[in-house]
């Protein structure tokens, strides 16, 4: 078990992450007092950043819980130095996620009125709202994603219970390892059991964010309502996610020295899933101008000529440069294989995918059937504040208990074995340091026009 | 391990790699133990067979676990969804 000491630069991330967490704090308490007029959502542009966000944040997720679940079901050996570090990944940004639908409801701490509970009102969730399946299909998610999570970690648990050297680390490690002695009777519940999990998390990757995309589909208005919003939505969250865990393994594996064990040909599969999905996701765009104008129908049409020559059409052609033709730089191994190149790639990506989610909610709503609705969306200065802090991220730390092993199954090595076995096991302590993207594009010049 | 003791609950034996591991392991199924159980840092698939372990009821476990939430939720759903008693 290589066991490092924390180096400098994890205290500086730490720090600073820290830093932005209390200020995140600052801004919800705030949002508490005030409500989410200080987001900018007005009407008609009723929903704004915090869904944004939202599906944002998900989406990201999903691409861990598919290196996890469907790379395993595929039988994918590529998947081993990264899955554990993605699961993680999923589940803070679950957590991330599920802040946003909390915090955005007009009275957040009537939240567990979202929940079936029997209660003196006399009334149920109305379970026809794609809202609703969201919190279900969000709650499942996470759920499931923190018991593959967990399950995964058992033996590494054990590992690190049996190697703890103060006793109150003994205690914790050996809670937490649930009893495993490496029995061959555990391996195989745990094989199965793992099996098991990977196979109820791989529909999940598509159904949540199906359910999450209804969201929009549901809807009538021009742009919304579309039946091209499953898979859209879905390969777009794996293409967001696969940016997402690219970005923060290229600087992890360079500060920790992993190179040998998250090695170039695991930068260029995950840079190959992000070309695929980005095609798809290209596609989905083209056949959505493709709709709005095949169509016939006024207001599918106005919808796509505002989009490309309205007032938000600098997001809209971003997007296309984003999501479009920066992916398309993935063909070429040279630029995969260059990491630095690759990491910006991957900003760009992230960015794209925000902005994907910024034209479809926003263009939508600020100008659908009726002229005399229409306005913008613009969030007050004091808003504007807040609304960064809205899509900052929170502070994960994972710190020494992070495992990431060589090979979940069929691992036989003699050499391995001969030097005790769990050479390969490798601990390293993270800290997930989520910066802020500052979504300062436009946002400067953007004025509210209501009425 | 002294001739005298009277109490021999069993035998542990440790061996340098998973091949020797499995055929001991066979071997002791061979010749008629049962409560035999063994041990790795890492998954040796050979080795479940060879100790007897054939069977987990998990999968069955989360079936019927899967197929009562499924329904149950979807009972709820529908059931309490709507309005089942008229004025």
């Amino acid at each position: 078990m290589l066991k490092r000491k924390t180096p400098i630069s994890w205290f500086i991330g730490f720090a600073v992450s820290f830093a932005l967490f209390q200020l995140m704090l600052l801004a919800i308490t705030k949002l508490l007092f005030v409500g989410i007029g200080l987001w900018g959502v007005n009407v008609p542009v009723a929903w704004g950043m915090d869904i944004l966000n939202f599906v944002w944040w998900i989406g990201i997720g999903h691409a861990g819980t598919l290196i996890s679940a469907i790379l395993l079901l595929l039988r994918q050996k590529w998947r081993t130095s990264i899955n554990r570090f993605a699961e993680a990944m999923t589940l803070f940004a679950v957590a991330q996620a599920g802040m946003y639908p909390i915090m955005h409801l007009g009275r957040p701490w009537l939240a567990y009125w979202l929940f079936p509970y029997p209660n003196t009102m006399g009334i149920w969730p109305q379970f026809r709202s794609p809202l609703m399946w969201d919190v279900f299909a969000v709650s499942t998610y996470a759920t499931v994603s923190a018991v593959f999570w967990f399950v995964g970690l058992i033996p590494d648990f054990a590992t690190l219970r049996d190697r703890a050297k103060s006793k109150p680390f003994q205690m914790i490690y050996g809670m937490l390892a649930m009893g495993w002695r490496g029995s061959a009777r555990h391996w195989h519940r745990y094989e199965t059991a793992y099996l098991l999990l990977a196979g109820l998390a791989t529909p999940l990757v598509l159904s949540v964010h199906t359910i999450v995309s209804f969201d929009f589909a549901v809807g009538i208005i021009p742009g919304w309502h579309a039946t091209i919003f499953p898979p859209y939505f879905v390969a777009g969250a794996i293409y967001a996610g696969f940016a997402m865990v690219l970005l923060l393994t290229i600087p992890l594996r360079k500060i920790y020295g992993l190179e040998s064990f998250i090695t170039m040909r695991h930068m260029h599969n995950m840079a190959k899933v992000m070309l695929a999905t980005g095609l798809i996701v290209f596609y989905g765009y083209l056949m959505e101008a493709f709709f709005g104008w095949y169509s016939g129908n006024h207001y599918e049409q106005f919808m796509i000529w505002n989009r490309m020559h309205g007032p938000y059409a600098a997001y809209y052609w971003a997007l296309i440069f984003c999501n479009g033709f920066t992916p398309q730089l993935l063909w070429f191994k040279k630029i995969r294989g260059n990491l630095l190149f690759l990491w910006l790639i991957c900003i760009v990506v992230s960015i794209g995918m925000w902005l994907e989610r910024f034209v479809i909610v926003v263009t939508s709503l600020h100008r659908d059937y009726l002229p005399s609705s229409w306005g913008m969306y613009q969030p007050s200065p004091v808003g504007l504040v807040h609304v960064h802090r809205h899509h900052r991220i929170l502070l994960c730390v994972a710190v020494s208990v992070y495992s990431l092993p060589a090979d979940d199954f069929d691992f036989r090595d003699a050499d391995d074995s001969a030097r005790g076995g769990s050479g390969r096991r490798i601990v390293v302590g993270f800290v997930f340091v989520r910066m802020t993207r500052d979504m300062a594009i436009g946002q400067y010049h953007l004025r509210q026009q209501v009425g | 391990m002294k001739k005298t003791d009277p109490h021999l609950y069993g035998i542990m034996a440790q061996f340098d790699n998973p091949s020797a591991l499995v055929a001991a392991a066979r071997e002791t199924y061979e010749a008629g133990y049962r409560q035999i159980n063994g041990y790795s840092p890492f998954p040796i698939e050979e080795l479940t067979e060879a100790i007897g372990f054939r069977r987990t009821a998990l999968p069955v476990i989360v079936l019927i676990g899967g197929i009562i939430g499924g329904l149950g939720g979807f009972l709820h759903a529908v059931l309490d969804g709507s309005d089942r008693l008229s004025d």
